[in-house]
């Protein structure tokens, strides 16, 4: 496969132009890959605007009709509603495991099992999240089983 | 909620295993003639079905392991009462007999805490396939 790098000028818009005979999961992955590069999240953090990169977010949860995004040691709050950010990262490793978090799969270091049929998620910052029992299904097929 | 009652009877099966080895042992003790009523297999049924109903007394949402342990011993004295209330309307066994309420009570802390060890194993089973499906998911991203 070629790849082809030019440069442009300040004044012209970036683009990413992926040719190729079938959209496949490497192709899809690529796609994925480039938006969580790209689609920096806007948060405050009382007077500040602050930029987040989407991989450095552990997960997001909702408590109390407010979303809250969970980096490794900060917490920020976003106006994006779970759906929303759930619609915005389709497809990437950001994944939804119960009705109030979506979590970060590239951020999870192992899954034990919970109680009663619920999972849990051993965060890489040693956070644990629960995983309901109606998203275990969903969970399997995201990774392949 | 079709999960949930897919989930249910998958115990379900677990928990009809249990009562009717537990109604095997109970009988072979208890009941030395050998010959047991056609209608019993029904009340096994729904015995079974009645226990499994326990599963309700866990939410969906977290707990505190508080919570758990109090939800917990909760469930173990549905499925007491359950099996005690079932063998007194179906005269399974003389209440006086302390020997058969001292079996009876015995055979449930077994078949209960069987269940709840094979429904633990598979999610064990189930979570160690999880990470290592993970792993290959990350170090495929990587």
């Amino acid at each position: 496969m070629k790849i082809i790098i030019e440069d442009i000028g300040p004044e012209e818009e970036e683009a990413v132009i992926i040719r190729c005979r079938e959209v496949d999961e490497a192709v899809m992955q690529l796609v994925n890959g480039l938006k969580l590069k790209k689609e920096k999240l806007t948060v405050r953090q009382g007077e500040k605007i602050l930029q987040i990169e989407p991989g450095d977010i552990y997960y997001f949860e909702a408590v109390d009709n407010k979303v809250f995004l969970y980096l490794e040691k900060n917490v920020y709050e976003t106006r994006m509603k779970l759906y929303e950010l759930e619609r915005r990262f389709a497809g990437t490793d950001f994944f939804r495991v119960s009705k109030s978090v979506i979590l970060n799969l590239a951020k999870v270091k192992n899954f034990t099992p919970g109680f009663n049929g619920r999972f849990e998620a051993l965060m890489k910052n040693g956070e644990r999240v629960g995983i309901s029992r109606q998203y275990v299904p969903l969970l399997k097929n995201k990774l392949g089983i | 909620m079709l999960s949930r009652i897919k989930e249910m009877f998958h115990t379900y099966s677990y928990v009809v295993t249990g009562v009717l080895f537990a109604c095997a042992l109970f009988i072979t003790v208890f009941n030395r003639t050998g010959i047991i009523p056609a209608i019993l297999l029904w009340q096994i049924l729904a015995v079974s079905f009645l226990c499994v109903l326990g599963n309700f007394f866990f939410p969906q949402h977290e707990m505190t392991r508080r919570e758990r342990i109090v939800r917990r011993l909760l469930h173990y004295l549905y499925i007491n009462l359950v099996v005690f209330g079932s063998a007194r309307v179906f005269y399974w066994f003389d209440e006086d007999n302390l020997l058969m309420n001292v079996f009876m009570f015995l055979i449930i802390l077994v078949v209960f805490f069987t269940v709840s060890y094979t429904v633990h194993r598979e999610n064990r089973k189930l979570s160690a396939l999880l990470n290592e499906r993970l792993e290959q998911y990350q170090n495929k991203k990587s």
